[in-house]
């Protein structure tokens, strides 16, 4: 059943990404085929199976079916990331990946302790405080902003979403760090089982709760800002993905990360086409329409949430 | 032969002192029943045995080694432990659920094999819980939800087995099913079992042993028919009542 499920959405995922190579505002030609719509529609592959196996992760280690690197604030941090380098003047790649992945962690661990209360992280409490660093990030964000004006506007358009990375270097450089970040989880997908029914029970079956829940939080936040690092803050993938996946196949996470990476790749891209074809010849962020969709479905999870199983 | 020294063990949260300096013991085989009011330190006491609270004063010696110098996964094979309310939000398979409490015989990068398995369709089978194995955890009633996490622990091969009142919202049917079944379990396999629990009849007929907590001490460490008759219950609970009438 998992087996077909996943060829099921093999499938859906290369006739999208074939289809989608041909759809937008301007005529198929063959340069614009392979130069722009070919790199486009492959980051929208990275960007969403990166994003939703952040949320995977998040969900299963916090034990928190609301979690998601846009929720929590990790997009946030590393999009503060983003703007600090950019107005800093330095160009040294290392660097910038250095500093986005550092921003994404500290906003993920500054969320996380900020909802811990004895030993113990209330679902509902870790997304106010999602909230609380998402809104404290953002205004140091538009702080500098503000005092980088020659910026602003590229910096604002940035902010919404989209993909729109050209470079094909940078494009293989984030493809390897973030399927380097799912190959290691994977093998501990067994850990992420346990946590996803408590902490408390991984601490009592001899793991090493706080060692692996730091790997877990760092890997996800770090694959989360790889990915905002190229494309902005595209929204609540990370929350929709996983929960169609596990309605599909289970709450197993090794089976449920390789189908949230083929989902999320899937769902984003199909988004994308969606926002290149919805008003043409505009060219819509597709953070936009992640957000469109993804705001009523956190909705609908949290009317869910009254009965406590997802 | 005993499995667990408990000898004078401090516990501070706070400044408050949870547990003031608690003393008993467990021989190999046997059931311990560990009874008090609400907040008289029944769960803080447990989670310390099984290492999962760390405690300020006093030593605990587990198969006379002491408890700090075992290793996580060295301990994760002595004791199991039944939390008394689980909520999973994700519908896990019963299945799946109880595999988990093979963990600590793995490697980290190991998956379960076909052994683990086959270990585990064992204590279904001898919990009578096979026809439940691939249904979701959620769908069952508290009984058999709670049936399928004893499993998880027995999964573990632990030596001592701990639960926080297993059969607190339990019908009767369960509570005796789930009296039974440790009873047997202590003599068949020589299981040596702590359970804090409410249901004094049932405690009476089954257990080996007691210990009654109060406001973090223990006023009674011994045989409970002896606690029913010399008054101890009564003072345990603050009851005005003799407790033998009602049972």
């Amino acid at each position: 059943m998992t087996k077909k499920i996943s060829v099921l959405v093999f499938t859906l995922l290369v006739i999208v990404f074939a289809a989608s190579l041909f759809i937008g505002p301007a005529a198929s030609s063959r340069d614009i085929v392979l130069n722009l719509r070919f790199p486009r529609v492959f980051q929208g592959v990275i960007v969403g199976s990166a994003l939703a196996c952040a949320g995977v992760i998040f969900q299963g280690v916090l034990k928190n079916p609301l979690a998601d690197p846009y929720i929590l604030g990790t997009s946030s941090g590393a999009l503060l990331g983003v703007v600090i380098f950019q107005i800093s003047g330095l160009k040294n790649p290392f660097l910038f990946y250095t500093s986005v992945f550092f921003f994404a962690l500290l906003a993920t661990l500054t969320s996380y302790f900020i909802a811990r209360y004895r030993g113990r992280v209330g679902n509902v409490d870790l997304i106010l405080s999602g909230v609380i660093v998402s809104a404290f990030l953002g205004a140091v964000i538009l702080f500098f902003l503000c005092l980088s004006q020659e910026n602003a506007l590229n910096i604002l358009f940035f902010m919404m979403g989209g993909l729109y990375e050209t470079d094909k270097t940078v494009l293989l450089i984030v493809l390897i760090l973030v399927s380097g970040g799912i190959s290691l989880i994977l093998p501990l997908s067994r850990y992420l089982d346990i946590f996803a029914v408590g902490e408390e029970k991984a601490g009592i079956l001899g793991i090493n709760t706080e060692k692996y829940k730091f790997i877990f939080l760092v890997v996800a936040s770090g694959i989360t800002s790889f990915v905002v690092a190229i494309s902005g803050t595209i929204g609540f993938i990370g929350l929709i993905v996983p929960h169609l996946a596990r309605a599909l196949i289970g709450p197993k996470h090794f089976s449920l990360i390789i189908l949230s990476a083929m989902g999320g790749g899937f769902v984003l891209i199909f988004a994308d086409a969606l926002a290149r074809s919805i008003a043409p010849p505009l060219d819509i962020p597709v953070g936009i329409i992640t957000a469109l969709f993804g705001a009523p479905f956190f909705l609908y999870l949290l009317v869910k949430k009254r009965r406590n199983i997802f | 032969m005993k499995i667990l020294e408990v000898e004078n063990v401090v516990f501070s949260y706070n400044d408050a002192e949870i547990l003031k300096g608690v003393s008993f013991s467990l021989e190999k085989g046997s059931l311990l029943s560990m009874l008090g009011a609400n907040g008289s330190g029944k769960t803080t006491l447990l989670k310390i045995i099984c290492g999962v609270l760390p405690f300020s004063e006093g030593r605990i010696k587990i198969v006379g080694k002491c408890l700090s110098e075992i290793s996580r996964i060295e301990l994760a094979k002595m004791r199991a432990f039944v939390p008394s309310e689980v909520h999973i939000p994700y519908n896990f398979s019963v299945l799946d659920i109880v595999l988990m409490g093979r963990s600590p015989h793995l490697k980290w990068w190991q998956a379960y094999g076909r052994k683990d398995r086959e270990f585990v369709l064992d204590i279904l089978e001898s919990l009578k819980l096979s026809h439940l194995a691939l249904r979701s955890i959620n769908s069952l009633s508290s009984g058999e939800k709670q049936m399928a996490l004893i499993a998880q622990a027995l999964a573990q091969e632990p030596e001592i087995l701990v639960l926080d009142e297993p059969t607190s919202h339990l019908d009767i049917k369960y509570k005796i099913e789930i009296f039974r079944l440790l009873d047997r379990m202590r003599k068949t396999n020589s299981l040596s079992i702590i359970m804090a629990t409410h249901d004094i009849s049932l405690a009476l007929k089954y257990s080996s042993s007691s210990l009654f907590l109060a406001k973090g001490s223990n006023m009674y460490f011994g045989n409970m028919k002896d606690a029913l008759a010399t008054g101890i219950i009564e003072r345990a609970y603050n009851l005005e009542q003799k407790v033998s009438e009602f049972i």
